[in-house]
């Protein structure tokens, strides 16, 4: 299980099975297993950050609502596949209110979010997953984007795309992949 | 329209084409965009005086970009083209273009004096 990781990871290091998110410098955490296991020093909590350059750091209920430019299509992640076994979506809406992750990119996404299993992390940018083929391409599943800086047009919040879709999706609950201690009492 | 106000941000760039066919007297390059926001269109960079295309592929996804900007007249392409030229071209109008994608991290630079969209 991939579990995010703030600014610099050095995948190279992590251990087996454990892949992560952020490539760059600074701080990063990788963890399996039980939540109490994830440590997280560099957690963000909503005011505003820049990363890279680029603003971001919208509390994510905000995100919702802040959405600029129109979406085509909104039809929904039907061609991803489920989370892995272990990872399990949140019973709760909390995830608005709780701290942020953050790509080297600058893409956010709420504290337990964790990347599927068998997705790799794009060679060519950070932020992007997806399945190696056999023929040594890449074929993209997911990509975190940071929020456009302010005054381009643009999604100006952090926000994810599914099976190379268009749409800007910022709803924290249409995320699947979570912590698989998180609220499983 | 400024080159900064198109909705560049998850627009997708379809082709690039170069035309050679009047080197030196008419250097174009055009991008080819299916905006997130509009219609598609063509992107036309017309006396264009250098192109630096550092472009991935074997990634299956569309080339969405992520940002498109003008940078500022001083920059240092700019400042690099025209010293390389030793002041040929000093009193011309340089703009330097630059598009970045998002999935294959791509980057096109573009040196020219104009630009137009072509509807």
């Amino acid at each position: 299980m991939t579990v995010f990781s703030l600014y610099n990871t050095a995948a190279d290091s992590a251990p087996p099975g454990v892949g992560m998110i952020a490539l760059g410098a600074g701080v990063t955490v990788a963890s399996v297993g039980a939540a109490s296991a994830v440590s997280i020093p560099a957690v963000m909590t909503g005011s505003a950050v820049a990363v890279h350059g680029i603003p971001v750091m919208k509390n994510s209920a905000a995100n919702l609502a802040n959405q600029t430019g129109k979406a085509k299509t909104d039809p929904g992640p039907e061609n991803t596949p489920a989370p892995a076994a272990g990872d399990k979506a949140p019973a709760n809406d909390k995830k608005g209110s709780e701290p942020f992750m953050v790509t080297p990119q600058g893409g956010t996404l709420p504290k337990g979010t964790v990347i599927r299993e068998n997705y790799v992390q794009n060679p060519d940018r950070p932020g992007s997953y997806g399945e190696r083929l056999p023929n040594g391409k890449f074929n993209e599943k997911l990509r975190i984007d940071p929020g456009t800086p302010s005054g381009k047009k643009g999604p100006n919040d952090s926000h994810f795309h599914l099976d190379k879709k268009e749409e800007h999706i910022m709803d924290p609950n249409r995320w699947s992949w979570w912590l698989p201690t998180r609220n499983s009492k | 329209m400024n080159f900064n106000d198109f909705y560049w941000h998850d627009s997708v760039m379809k082709s690039i084409y170069i035309d050679r066919t009047n080197p030196g007297d008419n250097d174009i390059v055009t991008l080819h965009i299916d905006w997130y926001d509009k219609p598609q269109s063509s992107i036309v960079f017309r006396d264009v005086f250098q192109l630096n295309a550092r472009m991935n592929f074997g990634v299956i996804a569309p080339a969405s970009i992520d940002d498109g900007y003008m940078e500022a007249d001083d920059c240092e392409d700019i400042k690099t083209f025209r010293k390389k030229w030793n002041g040929l071209n000093d009193n011309i109008i340089l703009h330097c273009y630059v598009i970045k994608t998002s999935s294959t991290g791509s980057e096109l630079r573009i040196i020219a004096q104009s630009f137009e969209e072509i509807l």
